[in-house]
């Protein structure tokens, strides 16, 4: 009878879940602590902060221990915790200009007021398995700390914040005006309150893809930047860094800093565009996400400017079909719903297939 | 503060006292009301809503499972099937779920349910006035099948141009000589909105026809609420020479309750390959 | 303002019920004797208003706006901007004429009419005998439950409602506790007879 059984599914559906458990500790090596998992596998929380859309690294930690490291799954467990938490009011606007940097690049430039600054990234290395990981504890850590600062040479503190370099490409006229791309309504759309419909307004896109899936925003993102479009994009500026979240204090209206958190902001500029009687001018993508994620960041930027073309000729280019086939919660959900039992409609299906072969 | 003092805090609180009575916030369940309300008031037609992220995964039940928390009161009581059943692993979840957060008493019985939440069945038994029947719904859109795009979709509804859906029928009787939809056959709704009745068999279409209870469909994923009220009519889409047909099981008996007017599972016996059927409603099939 | 207050999930069921059969009268939980009309126009706005929504009031009784303002914190909007428009009476006197009935992709977004009925003897005391209903929800059709109600008024939402599903759904609060809803997919017949033909 399978797993419709008149009676005992509750039973073999509490065995299951223990026997998922048993998997993941029974080798005997030492349990994980949710630390350890935030603090080491920094950027994978980063990943589940932004797909689970909740700037919770301790939660976060612990979806992707109880997850047993499925990506989906613990942004799944994340969204989850997520909606139950009470709406208690909205942040002022972040200004991303201001933000604390720790990496900024431009492809665009070999110079840029303020330099390019690499900041942690391991873009760089070749991609040799380090064996010398295998044998690490935490006094082999306190040597390589110890080793970094060691005869540091002189240097210069980093300024507070950078000006961007698209305010650098605007300024001389060669960059489309901030509100000629807005599409829609000014007024931001709230996709967790409302339902996304066609056409979405650029604010309601850029939501659905700061807590879409790195690995779907980056297939369609790929396959624009392949051939299937036209985005031919250019890192115009890349930064990584901390951004100052405040609220305005409801009694002296005045704004009141609540924490801090990290994003990565992509801004590619793309081919130019040449609207009637104006000169033509480049045109901006734009991708911002929780976290150090620089593919979805550049994946979002490259969907965004490949999502207004006028007159969509690819998958990538087309608002419906991206909007609605990047979130790894649903897709995920949906594509594993198909091992439920569907005895009743095969049956239908069985009944039609027999009367047509009846006829044949 | 840190995730282990915060533990002990909720710990003393008492485990469940973090959740709100059926889980989500108030500001979600009213949203999901007045959303219900249109879509009674519109029988057929797709209200899009803010659907909220579930502990269950999405195609799983959560736009029934919104539907059924907006809706649930502490002296309800509740059934839920899957595949007609009560004891399917999907069904015992999120009945698990659902009393977990509102400690509402559970029923196999339709009779004795206020609420009953299904997926791909309405049970054999008829409802009653004042009866609400919640549907589990993958895909809301009937016109899915032969157009993808949601634009495209709501200007047919929009004006009631339903020809792509006939042309489709028209095709299947061109080459299979028969209408060849399983399940999810669709419906018109009042004589205006084509509906698709989530994936139930053609067996229960009829049973949607001016029947006395309520009938809520949620698409979780897709984020549409539709509803078909009492007393409404509810037809099954089909042409003079080529008429809607329900499944047929050509006389056989269920193997258990020895009943012929029922919706049949077939079970294959692995040793013999021999078929033998049984109602896929068990709470019926237990009745006596 | 507190769910313990409004217990918003018995009205809700209540609005539910009355929605699917529709003419219908029923009784409103929370509503009080000594005060049933404002008592249930409020319990009835807390459950479906907030912050979210805006609505429209139509009437004198300004307190009354703001009340439900305090309650909800949903936006008082002009009529054609309004989600939910109140009207206090029976009587919209000709200020519906430019309320929201959504557009033909999204027919849900037209508006929903809360009527806050009053009762002092100035309407009719007993159903409308010459207005019919029929439709989904509606076995056999039927006069209007409610009292309090005028002919005029409902005359107006069968013009309002012309184009279905293009439209606008009503709520009917009166001075007996009770509801009773006409939403749009409800036909509304009126027969001519002298009654009606004295209105001016």
């Amino acid at each position: 009878m399978g797993y419709v059984a008149v009676k005992g599914g509750q039973e073999a559906i509490e065995n299951a879940f223990r026997f998922f458990r048993y998997n993941q500790i029974r080798q005997g090596s030492e349990p994980i602590q949710v630390e350890q998992i935030r603090d080491q596998l920094h950027l994978l929380i980063d990943r589940i902060m932004s797909e689970g859309s909740l700037y919770a690294p301790d939660l976060a930690a612990l979806a992707v221990k109880q997850a047993a490291g499925d990506t989906l799954e613990a942004s799944f467990i994340l969204r989850a915790y997520r909606t139950t938490l009470p709406r208690l009011g909205y942040s002022l606007p972040l200004d991303t200009a201001r933000m604390r940097v720790i990496r900024r690049i431009s492809a665009a430039f070999q110079d840029i007021p303020g330099g390019q600054i690499l900041g942690p990234t391991p873009d760089y290395t070749l991609r040799l398995l380090n064996f010398d990981l295998i044998n690490e504890d935490s006094q082999t850590y306190q040597e390589h700390i110890a080793d970094l600062f060691q005869d540091l040479p002189e240097y210069d503190e980093l300024p507070q914040t950078f000006p961007k370099v698209m305010e650098i490409l605007r300024r001389d006229n060669l960059l489309i005006g901030r509100n000629a791309q807005v599409v829609g309504s000014t007024k931001s759309f709230d996709i967790t309150r409302e339902s996304i419909t066609f056409p979405a307004p650029r604010s309601a896109a850029l939501q659905a893809m700061a807590m879409g899936e790195t690995g779907g925003l980056l297939a369609l993102a790929y396959s624009n930047m392949r051939g299937y479009g036209m985005v031919h994009p250019t890192v115009g500026e890349l930064r990584v860094g901390y951004l100052e979240v405040n609220v305005k204090n409801p009694y002296t209206q005045q704004p009141e800093k609540i924490g801090e958190i990290e994003v990565t902001e992509a801004e590619i500029i793309s081919q130019a565009k040449h609207k009637d009687g104006n000169r033509p001018q480049f045109t901006l993508g734009y991708g911002l996400c929780f976290g150090h994620n620089e593919t979805k960041a550049i994946s979002m930027a490259v969907l965004d400017r490949a999502m207004q073309s006028e007159e969509p000729q690819s998958p990538s280019e087309d608002q419906e079909f991206v909007l609605l086939h990047i979130d790894g919660i649903e897709s995920m959900g949906f594509c594993n719903h198909y091992k439920l039992p569907h005895y009743v409609t095969f049956q239908s299906q069985l009944d039609r297939l027999r009367k047509a072969q009846e006829k044949a | 503060m840190n995730l282990s003092t915060w533990l002990q805090q909720q710990e003393k609180n008492g485990h469940q006292a973090y959740y709100t009575f059926a889980f989500i916030d108030e500001g979600a369940k009213r949203e999901i009301r007045r959303k219900t309300l249109k879509a009674i008031a519109i029988p057929g037609y797709q209200v899009p809503f803010g659907s909220r992220d579930m502990p269950i995964a999405r195609g799983w039940g959560t736009g029934g499972l919104q539907l059924t928390l907006a809706l649930i009161g502490p002296e309800d009581i509740l059934k839920v099937i899957d595949q007609g059943a009560d004891d399917s692993v999907n069904a015992v979840n999120i009945k698990k779920f659902v009393s977990q957060v509102t400690g509402v008493r559970l029923t196999n019985q339709v009779q004795e349910a206020t609420l009953i939440q299904t997926r791909h069945r309405i049970p054999e038994e008829p409802l009653r006035e004042g009866q609400i029947l919640v549907f589990q719904v993958p895909i809301p859109e009937p016109l899915r099948a032969v157009e993808p795009s949601e634009r495209e979709t709501r200007r047919m509804h929009g004006e009631a141009d339903y020809s792509r859906m006939w042309l489709h029928l028209y095709e299947n009787i061109v080459q299979f000589k028969e209408i060849m939809i399983g399940s999810r056959y669709p419906v018109m709704v009042h004589n205006r909105f084509m509906m698709d009745p989530s994936p139930i068999p053609r067996w229960d279409n009829p049973r949607l026809h001016m029947a006395e209870g309520l009938y809520l469909f949620g698409a979780g994923r897709e984020k549409r609420i539709y509803a078909v009220p009492p007393y409404t009519s509810v037809k099954s889409i089909e042409f003079e020479d080529y008429k809607f047909r329900v499944e047929d099981f050509g006389g056989v008996a269920c193997s258990r309750c020895g009943r012929t007017n029922t919706f049949l599972n077939e079970i294959i016996d692995d040793e013999s390959g021999k078929r033998t059927f049984i109602c896929s409603d068990t709470a019926f099939c237990s009745k006596l | 303002m507190h769910s313990s207050v409004y217990p918003t999930q018995k009205i809700f069921r209540v609005l539910v019920e009355a929605t699917s059969h529709p003419g219908r009268g029923y009784r409103l939980p929370t509503c009080r004797e000594s005060d049933p009309w404002r008592t249930s126009l409020l319990a009835v706005a807390y459950t479906l208003l907030d912050h979210e929504v805006a609505f429209a009031f139509i009437g004198k009784n300004i307190m009354l706006a703001q009340q439900v303002y305090a309650a909800t914190k949903a936006r008082q909007v002009a009529v054609e901007d309004a989600h939910y428009v109140i009207v206090e009476g029976n009587q919209s006197l000709g200020q519906l004429n430019n309320v929201n009935c959504g557009t033909s992709a999204y027919p849900d977004q037209g508006a929903t009419i809360i009527y806050a009925l009053s009762n002092d003897g100035r309407e009719q005391q007993s159903p409308l005998t010459n207005v019919f209903l029929s439709g989904p929800g509606i076995k056999e059709p039927l006069n209007p439950q409610l009292t309090g109600l005028s002919i005029e008024e409902l005359n107006n939402i069968h013009h309002l409602n012309g184009e279905y599903p293009l439209g606008i759904d009503c709520i009917f609060l009166n001075g007996d506790c009770q509801v009773m809803c006409i939403p749009r997919s409800t036909e509304i017949k009126i027969h001519q007879d002298k009654k009606w033909d004295m209105l001016p």
